[in-house]
């Protein structure tokens, strides 16, 4: 091979790096360039955005500052975490803004797990009708939303004329980044209407003594409804819920046995001189 | 030509022997160091018609092509030399080196008196060679000068030495480079002359070669003649050489030499001593003073031995030096070998993709800088935008922040929604049959319960027509039940009825109240603008009755009260506990540029301080507010913005004080700190939670600032940790 021929040769090698390293060098700038480009694009579509929400800031900061007013009046709050002694505490305090008091049981009605937004919880107890319409119109018009899922008012006859029984059935819901229970202060609401005592009877027969004590659950009227932590619930005739747990005194006897696996209690009773055992599964209905 | 080759090798062909001499060059100093002979079987030129053909295909004969090929120079082999050749040659290692190469006086035409014109030179060219011959461009010349006399040197035919040379270096792959191939007479009389310098005697140097055999007389180192020595026989004896030069010398008329210098390949000892016989201490063996032969076999280094190497040594010294300009400037090489040994020798296809290489990087480089420069300018709008897009995030982190927050409550909102749908109507219900009853009495409730989706209720009246009303009064109501019952001579009756639950507008309660803020907020704006106007107006009409008065010098400006006087119609804070007025020393100083400040802005700034310390709140919320419209961007703006708003948070107008300070809490400089404690007050004032951030941020950021105390004092007062 003549020296002209490898000279030609090695020239058309550094032709080829040349057009390689110049085709290379130029695709690199256009894909930096296109890559600049389009970030541009993007952040001019931002700068865009950005103007348009500045156009309407003095609009978004009077909505803003109308939220911020209402969020300072509390109107309705939703919990950022509960827990029984949350919501007792909450019942308690309610009952204090009312200057009131009304005795009631308090139970967890069922636990809930995982993406549950509320806790159940039941009262249970015998008050003077015009407390009890307080404490169920500061529940439902509070700050805190709280909803009674269930109401029964039984009237307690003429020996008590001002006194009924009652159960409720209460669900105390939260939310993520909802406010803390003592950063909830009291609303002022309208006391409820009481100039009537809506159960006292006017007219009834003359009153004869009990063979028992009726404020006792009557076993053989009552509907178990539910168990939980060794608490049993009860559905009364009124349709009352009463709270016992083992031990609890009964019409003719108490409860001997609660059996929260197979939903099952055991009432020891003697109705008729004889103890036996009476035995109530879960009404399903 | 190689410049400065280090080493040469020097080659001679005399006859049937060839002879090789190699010299190195280390800086000034010469070595000899290698000297070799090879017998051919039969000469390289007498007999050419009897040599085999070297591969049958002559370079000479085949170079039409235009371009020489060192492939097509070989004769294809030395025929029946090839063996000595082939023991020569490869001993040499010649490709270490550069060879010189003699060439045979057969293919030698001399003229004589030539005149040194280019149209005498072809005449002369013209009657020498065939003209298929001339027009190949077979042949060299050279011109040597004898005693001012110039002579005219034609070599034509092909150089069997190099051919021989070629085809060794085809046949074993090697690569050989050759710097010089120069006619006998020249290289033995330069030799002399450059070596002699200085000698200023006759010197005839006498070369008694195999076949090539001439004297050549020196006088005073320079040439004067060359005699051709008419000795026939082959080893002839010294007396007959001795009577040949006699001849020759006799036949010149020059007068006698001084001394008689003896050289190649008949060259002896015998010769030497008969010519000083015939002429005492006249002769001697040509020597090599300036050669060093140190590294050549002490049996070779003898003054015979180097004399009869006189021709490669020559030869190869010469090539080892080609700068030395006292050298005959002569070389019978052909041209197309020079010109295929020039190792960065182009031709026009790599003319062509040159040029293809210039097009190519003329392009990118044109398309480059152009497409950097659509780059830069890219780039450049890149940075401009990215610091615009980072400008305008920074002034809508608050349209974030509040949009973050009116998410959260639209969420917060949308529950409630959800969960209170149809529920808690239990004390409406009650609230309803509580009048209802009242209305109609001796008529009482037994039970209240849900039965279902259902209401129950069950109750006694007196009057059974009560039991449509009260079921009337309830929605999707049902009688299930009215029975009666004798009790005290009274008939009662019992009833039960059945109904849905009344649907409660919880949401609608709520956005009611939304309704009512936001028609309470636009009423006082609307009050706000009313009053700027009507003071704007008021100012404008002593103005004009003023007509112009000179422009007078800028009065000092004037600090703000210590504690502004409440205005009359002051709210006390929503919900937030009240905290102290904040004194002087915890407001903003006034720095020099705002102290230097003059013009407009300094009157219109004194009046409204003025205003703020009269306690007018009216006239202090006009000036407050015209200034911050007709001074935007002023250095004021940020002292009028802070006392406006003390002005308004002191008054309870939190949501406009908000409005009014919140440009300072988006901008870091000195006013900052103060606008932060100033927006945490409002914060608690308003019930707005923020403040239980804001107050530890303070402290945290500005642990030595001069509000520092004030904040303590502040979170003292609020129970939040501070010192009280």
């Amino acid at each position: 091979m003549s020296n002209s021929t490898r000279n030609t040769l090695v020239l058309a090698v550094i032709l080829i790096l040349v057009s390689a390293l110049v085709t290379w060098q130029l695709a690199a700038l256009n894909k930096k360039t296109e890559a600049a480009r389009d970030h541009n694009r993007l952040a001019q579509a931002s700068i865009d955005s950005l103007e348009l929400q500045l156009a309407t800031i003095d609009s978004l900061r009077l909505e803003y500052e109308l939220q911020q007013a209402m969020m300072g009046q509390q109107s309705k709050l939703i919990l950022g975490e509960d827990s029984p002694s949350i919501t007792y505490g909450y019942l308690l305090d309610i009952m204090q803004w009312m200057k009131t008091n009304v005795n009631f049981d308090f139970a967890v009605a069922d636990a809930k797990e995982g993406q549950a937004t509320y806790n159940e919880y039941i009262l249970s107890g015998k008050t003077r009708y015009a407390n009890l319409l307080n404490l169920a119109n500061q529940i439902e018009k509070q700050r805190l939303v709280m909803t009674v899922e269930d109401f029964s008012i039984g009237s307690e006859g003429t020996a008590q004329a001002d006194t009924v029984s009652f159960s409720m059935v209460l669900r105390t819901h939260f939310i993520t980044g909802g406010p803390d229970a003592t950063e909830i202060g009291m609303k002022a609401v309208d006391p409820a209407y009481t100039a009537y005592p809506l159960f006292m009877p006017r007219i009834s027969e003359e009153m004869l003594p009990w063979d028992v004590d009726p404020a006792l659950l009557n076993v053989e009227d009552a509907k178990l409804i539910g168990i939980s932590r060794g608490m049993a619930f009860f559905r009364d005739a009124q349709g009352i819920i009463r709270i016992l747990s083992k031990g609890s005194r009964v019409a003719y006897g108490y409860l001997y046995k609660v059996d929260e696996s197979v939903g099952k209690v055991v009432f020891k009773l003697a109705k008729y001189g004889l103890e036996e055992d009476y035995n109530m599964l879960i009404d399903s209905e | 030509m190689r410049k400065h080759p280090k080493m040469a090798f020097g080659i001679s062909e005399d006859g049937q022997s060839l002879r090789l001499a190699c010299l190195e060059r280390d800086s000034y100093l010469v070595r000899l160091t290698r000297l070799d002979l090879a017998e051919l079987d039969k000469p390289l030129y007498r007999a050419q018609e009897q040599l085999v053909d070297f591969g049958g295909q002559n370079w000479e004969e085949d170079a039409s092509s235009g371009e020489i090929r060192i492939d097509d120079l070989s004769p294809g082999g030395a025929g029946s030399n090839t063996a000595q050749l082939d023991r020569l040659f490869g001993g040499a290692r010649l490709q270490r080196g550069v060879i010189a190469l003699n060439v045979n006086e057969e293919n030698l035409v001399r003229g004589i008196g030539v005149p040194e014109t280019k149209s005498d030179e072809r005449a002369f060219l013209r009657a020498n060679l065939e003209p298929r011959q001339l027009k190949r461009g077979d042949w060299q010349t050279s011109r040597f000068t004898i005693n001012a006399e110039n002579q005219l040197l034609l070599h034509k035919g092909a150089n069997q030495l190099l051919d021989s040379l070629v085809g060794y270096a085809n046949r074993h792959r090697k690569r050989y480079y050759f710097q010089l191939a120069d006619s006998n007479d020249i290289i033995l009389a330069d030799h002399y002359r450059v070596n002699n310098l200085g000698d200023a005697q006759r010197a005839l140097l006498i070369h008694l070669g195999r076949d090539y055999r001439r004297a050549f007389l020196f006088d005073n180192s320079q040439l004067v003649d060359i005699y051709p020595l008419n000795i026939t026989q082959e080893l002839p004896e010294p007396e007959m050489i001795y009577s040949r030069v006699s001849f020759a010398l006799d036949n010149s008329q020059q007068p006698e030499p001084e001394k008689f210098v003896i050289c190649g390949d008949l060259a002896s000892e015998e010769v030497v001593a008969y010519f000083n016989f015939r002429q005492p201490d006249s002769a001697e063996l040509l020597g090599f003073p300036l050669l060093s032969v140190d590294s050549l076999d002490p049996e070779l280094a003898t003054p015979v031995h180097l004399a009869r190497f006189a021709l490669p040594i020559a030869l190869a010294q010469k090539a080892l030096f080609p700068e030395e300009t006292r050298y005959t400037p002569s070389n019978f090489l052909p041209g197309r070998l020079l010109e295929a040994q020039k190792p960065f020798k182009i031709s026009w296809h790599g003319f062509l993709i040159m040029f293809a290489i210039f097009a190519v990087a003329l392009f990118g480089t044109v398309t480059y800088l152009d497409g950097q420069k659509k780059f830069e300018a890219t780039h450049r709008l890149q940075r401009e935008l990215d610091h615009e897009l980072a400008v305008l995030k920074l002034e809508t982190a608050e349209i974030a922040q509040m949009q973050e927050e009116m998410r959260h409550f639209s969420k917060n909102m949308e529950a409630i929604r959800m969960v209170l749908k149809g529920k808690n109507a239990w004390s409406a219900v009650l609230d309803t049959l509580d009048r209802l009853f009242q209305s109609r009495p001796i008529s009482w409730l037994t039970n209240f319960k849900r039965d279902g989706t259902r209401l129950q209720i069950s109750g006694v009246t007196t009057n059974r027509n009560n039991v449509i009303i009260f079921a009337d009064a309830l929605p999707q109501s049902r009688i299930q039940k009215v029975t009666s019952n004798l009790v005290r001579g009274t008939t009662l009756w019992n009833f039960e009825i059945s109904s849905d639950f009344p649907e409660v507008d919880w949401v609608g309660q709520i956005e009611a109240e939304m309704a009512a803020a936001l028609a309470l907020t636009k009423q006082e704006q609307e009050l706000a603008r009313q009053q700027e106007e009507a003071f704007a107006a008021s100012q404008a009409k002593p103005e004009q009755a003023s007509a112009s008065p000179p422009a007078a010098p800028a009065a000092p400006l004037q600090p703000a009260k210590a504690t502004p006087p409440a205005p009359a119609k002051a709210a006390p804070p929503v919900s937030g506990q009240a905290l102290k007025p904040i004194s002087s020393r915890y407001m903003p100083p006034l720095s020099e540029a705002q102290n230097s400040a003059g013009g407009q802005a300094a009157t219109d700034y004194n009046a409204f301080i003025r205003a703020l310390n009269t306690g007018d709140h009216e006239a202090t919320l006009s000036l407050g507010n015209a200034f911050l419209r007709q001074h935007r961007g002023h250095v004021l703006e940020p002292m009028a913005r802070w006392h406006l708003a003390n002005r308004l948070y002191r008054a309870g107008e939190y949501t406009q004080a908000i409005a009014v300070i919140d440009p300072l809490v988006h901008k870091y400089d000195a006013h900052y700190p103060y606008a932060l404690l100033l927006t945490a007050r409002i914060d608690q004032a308003r019930g707005n939670k923020r403040y239980l951030r804001l107050y530890p941020r303070i402290l945290a950021t500005f642990p030595d600032h001069p509000i520092r105390p004030l904040v303590e004092e502040d979170m003292a007062s609020l129970g939040l940790g501070g010192e009280q």
